[in-house]
């Protein structure tokens, strides 16, 4: 499946018996063309070990682009939880207005903010690994993809720091008190990011070569939001409901928010079975985006 | 002999002409790698870049990767850094690869010298302690001086390079070294600071060296590859042989400047008083005579005028140029003149040479007309010098 791979000095002095061995070197390293396969399972290992060992990279480049965002704009980060933000005022407005009738047991500020939040996150979590190969250093320079997912993780995993912010505003607005679930709230978090970051992994080659698949993506996940319980809740009945219902999403975001504002009407499950789907094509993904690399930079890269 | 590090065994890889196809290409061939059937013969629209390349590289060798632009220098440097991959062969390294390509990737303008300079570093492979240790050492090789403290989008794009080169040729220590035109690098001074340090980087290193700085390649190179659509067409320990082959791909160009006050024509160039009438028969060696003749046509009513003659080599530097005392005997004041001029023998290394006609005023230093490029000739000769004159010398030993 890959190119690289190591080779013992036994198997090269059988190609070519006149290479002379140094004793403090390390193993050959290969670059042939597809058709050698290596096992996914090694890519795999190599590409978690490469998140350990470029993490300070990781986080040099996300500390320089914080930076550079900062120096460069007056509301720096306000920009970060601005969509959500606009979007659920609107949903606010038209309720208030009776365009539209939406009810909910919590209040409807608090239901529809956190969920746009939650949406921006899974959003972001996508944007995380479809965008990766667009980094110019990526195409110059043989440095660890796993670098740059990273580093998207981490700006995935401020903006969540951030959209705190607004959002425990309107916990005190409506003196809400939270439980004591919201400890588990985080996780959930990352198990709805892990899951846009797998859908973006698959994505990422197919993104990066063709331009169609990001203005896609921006439709489909517009589409999608409409068929999640982000601004009402989930339908009962209807053509809706049943849409709703199978769409995988949903059960994600109701423990998502139920861990947040309480309430046991979503079962876990399907919840738990999302995430540990999504890991999976995560780790799949991965393999893939390493495979794709160079297939990538030979038909775009300059 | 010292042992390989790099080996490169029949290495292709192919390239589409047309974007639409070489996309969809791109993705099959991505499909084909997860199935893991290999990539076939060319498709339509293809052609190799890189088309069974091999040589071997050793500690302490640098190749010169010479050839015209388009040839598969930089694609085979890609293809040695890992960045893709071959489409046939392969290729075998072993030890640190680290090259001085893409400098001062990641550089931020909005941020200061300094936090590009870790930024930079990092993006090298380098961690923050290594930076942090030789930090004013690369300030101190990059001339940025208090600069270091403001934002790179102020620096001129000199500096910027400068710090780039700084950060990567000081902090990498590369067993395989890749090097892509990066001495064109800043002004003199610092040029040569350069070359210094990287003479540093190329000890116990093998070093593929790409550049079309002849210059460069004669001063670094043990050997030279010379490239010619995607094939090596000559791969020698022997730079001349190297750097002959890569000359003789290079057309000489016929360049004229001038206005038509004053024309030189009909130049022929006599070997030992036989006039030359095909380029091809142009070889001369270091026994035989050569004359120019010219005729030389001025408007009428023109100052005196004089005629300068320049041998120049292949690349356009002047090598020869005629005595300031014996250039009274070329200034005219006649509307028509045929000139002949004895060169008598000639000391040059082998090599392609040019002529170079002009016509300027005398009094004025005006240039009337500029022919450069004409009458090519060949020098020949088995071993090629690095300097352009061969002087005979007596020598004595006490």
């Amino acid at each position: 499946m890959s190119s690289v791979e190591t080779v013992d000095h036994r198997k090269i002095a059988a190609i070519e018996p006149d290479v002379t061995y140094s004793p403090r070197s390390g193993d050959w390293l290969v670059y042939a063309p597809s058709g050698a396969r290596s096992n996914p399972l090694v890519l795999l290992r190599q590409s978690l070990s490469n998140f350990w060992s470029t993490r300070e990279l990781a986080w040099i480049l996300f500390t320089r682009d914080l930076k550079s965002q900062v120096r460069r704009s007056f509301l720096g980060y306000a920009w970060l939880f601005s969509g959500p933000i606009m979007t659920a005022a609107m949903w606010v407005f038209l309720r208030s207005q009776a365009v539209v009738s939406i009810d909910t047991k919590i209040p409807y500020p608090l239901f529809v903010l956190s969920g746009t939040i939650l949406w921006g996150l899974l959003r972001a979590g996508f944007d995380a690994t479809v965008d990766v190969y667009s980094s110019d250093i990526l195409k110059k320079l043989n440095v660890p993809i796993e670098a740059f997912i990273a580093r998207n993780l981490a700006n995935v995993a401020f903006q969540f720091l951030l959209a705190g912010i607004p959002l425990s505003c309107l916990f005190v607005l409506y003196q809400y008190r939270l439980p004591a679930t919201v400890l588990l709230f985080p996780f959930a978090v990352v198990g709805l990011v892990l899951t846009g970051a797998a859908a973006g992994c698959f994505l990422a080659p197919l993104a990066s070569l063709y331009g169609d698949i990001g203005r896609m993506t921006h439709i489909v996940f517009m589409g999608l939001m409409y068929l999640s319980p982000v601004i009402y809740p989930l339908r009962e009945t209807g053509w809706l409901g049943t849409l709703m219902h199978w769409n995988p999403l949903t059960p994600l975001l109701n423990v998502c928010r139920e861990l947040l504002f309480g309430g046991d009407a979503q079962p876990l499950l399907p919840a738990v079975i999302m995430v540990i789907f999504a890991a999976g094509m995560l780790s799949v993904g991965l393999i893939l985006l390493h495979v794709a690399r160079p297939h990538i930079i030979a038909r775009k890269g300059m | 002999m010292s042992e390989i590090l790099l080996r490169c065994d029949h290495v292709g890889k192919k390239f589409c002409r047309d974007l639409k196809k070489s996309l969809w290409y791109g993705l099959t061939d991505l499909a084909g790698d997860i199935v893991g059937s290999p990539p076939g013969d060319l498709r339509p629209e293809e052609f190799w870049a890189v088309d069974d390349v091999s040589f071997d590289l050793r500690r302490g060798e640098c190749l010169g990767l010479i050839g015209r632009n388009g040839a598969g220098k930089t694609t085979l440097l890609k293809m040695l850094n890992g960045l893709i991959k071959p489409d046939t062969g392969k290729i075998m390294l072993r030890g640190r690869v680290g090259g001085l390509i893409a400098l001062g990737a990641g550089f931020d303008p909005i941020l200061t010298g300094r936090e590009n300079v870790f930024v930079n570093g990092s993006i090298l492979g380098l961690s923050k302690k290594q930076i942090h240790d030789r930090f004013d050492e690369i300030v101190e090789f990059a001339e940025i001086g208090q600069f270091i403290d403001s934002p790179v989008g102020n620096y001129s794009s000199g500096m910027q390079v400068r710090l780039g080169f700084a950060v990567a040729a000081i902090m990498i220590r590369p067993e395989i070294l890749l090097l892509d035109e990066v001495l064109a690098v800043g002004d003199l001074g610092f040029r040569l600071k350069c070359l210094n340090l990287i003479q540093e980087l190329l000890e116990d290193a093998a070093v593929v060296f790409v550049s079309h700085s002849m210059q460069f390649v004669t001063r670094f190179c043990t050997r030279v590859a010379v490239f010619s659509e995607g094939q090596i067409i000559c791969n020698s320990h022997d730079l001349s042989q190297g750097l002959q082959a890569y000359y003789t791909q290079c057309e000489t160009q016929l360049k004229v400047f001038g206005n038509t006050a004053a024309r030189i024509h009909n130049e022929k160039l006599r070997i030992n008083d036989v006039e030359v009438l095909d380029t091809e028969q142009a070889v001369i060696n270091g026994d035989d005579e050569l004359t120019v003749e010219l005729d030389l046509n001025l408007e009428p009513g023109l100052p005196e005028v004089e005629l300068r003659i320049t041998i120049e080599d292949f690349s356009g530097h002047p090598i020869l140029a005629i005595k300031p005392e014996q250039r009274a005997h070329l200034r005219f004041t006649e509307t028509k003149r045929s000139v002949r001029l004895d060169l008598g023998q000639l000391n040059l290394t082998p090599g392609k040479y040019c002529m170079m006609f002009a016509v300027v005023t005398v009094e004025r230093m005006e240039r009337l007309t500029r022919k450069a490029g004409t009458l090519e000739f060949q020098f020949g000769g088995d071993h090629v010098e690095w300097a352009a004159v061969i002087h005979e010398t007596r020598v004595r030993c006490a």
